[in-house]
């Protein structure tokens, strides 16, 4: 699947399903939920009008703008796209290494980005599994509009 | 028509009567079926919408615009009667009604049959625009089945259309296809509506969670629901005879498909029951359900 996978964090859903493993016996039930989450993955990308250059140079971009205020390990940011009742919504989790001395002057609109009530110091890097939206204390989880239908 | 009397409304005549409806000054409606993907049953969905239809009294022409590769004249059962077809009308070697062949039983439906002898570029958006208002005049519906695929011959077949069936299986790469359709229909002016049918539908893998059910095909491709068809080996049979399994009158999927023209011509019918028959004895005691009219 390569920058599919990449791009749309489907390691997560690929050690669920019942092909992956090379074991002998692969369950062939209820293969309902695979259809319909690697279905909803491809349309998606079929949707989105964004080509995957597109998207890796928004990361790059989303990257340098975000450390212009905080540093973050930006080899682990994960920039996906998630189904959240019929809305799409494009999803980053970014780890925060530390955050900079600045300014208040400079702290301005672009600060809404790391929590105030602290505890960046140490990396929070989630596990990749987890849905950054569940946890809301999660100093980085940054929502876009749905806009990419 | 017997087993269609459960309409929840239905204050009049539950028979069929031909030339009831189809005086009508207005102009027809012109209804494209597709899919994308081929394979899914456009076809036989074009032919049991249009017969069924014309089984509710309304003067119907079926358009086959699958040039090179002609089908619906088998599943109508007239693929003996054919003198001229499209493209004979479009570069003018025969007047339109010459080339429509009548139906063997019902005189106000007619094919109008692809040419099987010629390619796709022989028909274009512009020809098939000035055909299909012609065919508009002579009827209440003019259903049009396309080609498989989103190149010209879609084009051609959607270019005079008002509204869409889009035809798929509950299957992964059917639905993606269709949701490809339902985009460039979005983009076309002309077609103002489109709902989906689920063909080839097994309620008994469904209700395993072996295959996606309607509400999940519905929810990801975000349209409106025409019908539900269960899978039914009655269709190859009916296919095989060249009548199209609307008119079947035991079938499930018969069933569904009269079910689908009530729609297709205004009425409001309630879907089909998705616990469904799957084994024999299920069967048999279906068709005395039918035959109690409470099944759908």
């Amino acid at each position: 699947m390569g920058w599919l996978s990449k791009l749309f964090n489907l390691e997560a859903f690929e050690e669920k399903s019942a092909y992956s493993g090379n074991g002998a016996t692969q369950d062939l039930k209820n293969s309902r939920d695979d259809a319909r989450n690697r279905l909803k993955l491809v349309l998606m990308h079929d949707r989105s009008k964004l080509a995957p250059q597109t998207l890796e140079k928004m990361r790059d971009e989303l990257i340098a703008v975000i450390t212009k205020y905080v540093e973050i390990d930006g080899e682990a940011l994960r920039l996906n796209f998630e189904t959240e009742s019929n809305t799409i919504a494009l999803m980053a989790n970014i780890p925060v290494l530390r955050q900079k001395e600045t300014d208040e002057s400079e702290g301005g609109p672009a600060a809404t980005t790391t929590d105030k009530s602290g505890k960046t110091d140490k990396p929070t890097k989630a596990d990749k599994a987890v849905k950054p939206t569940k946890d809301k204390s999660s100093p980085a989880a940054l929502k876009e509009e749905p806009s990419l239908v | 028509m017997s087993a269609t009397t459960v309409d929840t409304k239905a204050p009049t005549e539950t028979s069929p009567a031909p030339q009831a409806k189809s005086s009508t000054p207005t102009k027809g409606r012109v209804v494209v079926v597709t899919s994308g993907k081929g394979g899914v049953g456009k076809t036989t969905a074009s032919a049991n919408v249009g017969t069924g239809l014309a089984r509710l009294g309304y003067t119907v022409i079926l358009v086959d615009t699958d040039i090179g590769l002609r089908n619906l004249d088998i599943l109508m059962g007239l693929e003996n009667r054919i003198v001229y077809n499209i493209i004979d009308v479009i570069e003018e070697r025969c007047k339109l009604n010459q080339a429509l062949v009548k139906d063997k039983r019902l005189p106000n439906l007619s094919l109008l049959p692809a040419a099987q002898t010629r390619d796709k570029s022989a028909l274009n958006a512009e020809y098939m625009m000035k055909l299909v208002n012609e065919m508009r005049e002579k009827a209440d519906f003019v259903v049009i089945d396309s080609p498989a695929g989103i190149e010209q011959g879609f084009q051609n077949a959607v270019v005079a259309a008002d509204e869409a069936i889009v035809v798929c299986n509950p299957e992964m790469s059917s639905i993606r296809d269709a949701d490809r359709i339902i985009g460039l229909l979005e983009a076309n002016d002309n077609v103002q509506t489109y709902k989906l049918i689920v063909n080839r539908v097994r309620p008994g893998m469904m209700k395993n969670n072996d295959m996606m059910d309607i509400d999940d095909v519905l929810d990801i491709l975000n349209i409106k629901l025409l019908g539900i068809v269960p899978e039914d080996q009655d269709i190859i049979i009916s296919t095989n005879r060249g009548e199209p399994i609307v008119s079947v009158d035991q079938s499930m999927a018969g069933q569904a498909y009269r079910n689908i023209a009530r729609r297709v011509a205004g009425e409001d019918v309630p879907f089909l029951d998705l616990e469904a028959p799957t084994g024999f004895m299920d069967k048999m005691k279906n068709l005395f359900k039918v035959a109690k009219a409470s099944v759908f």
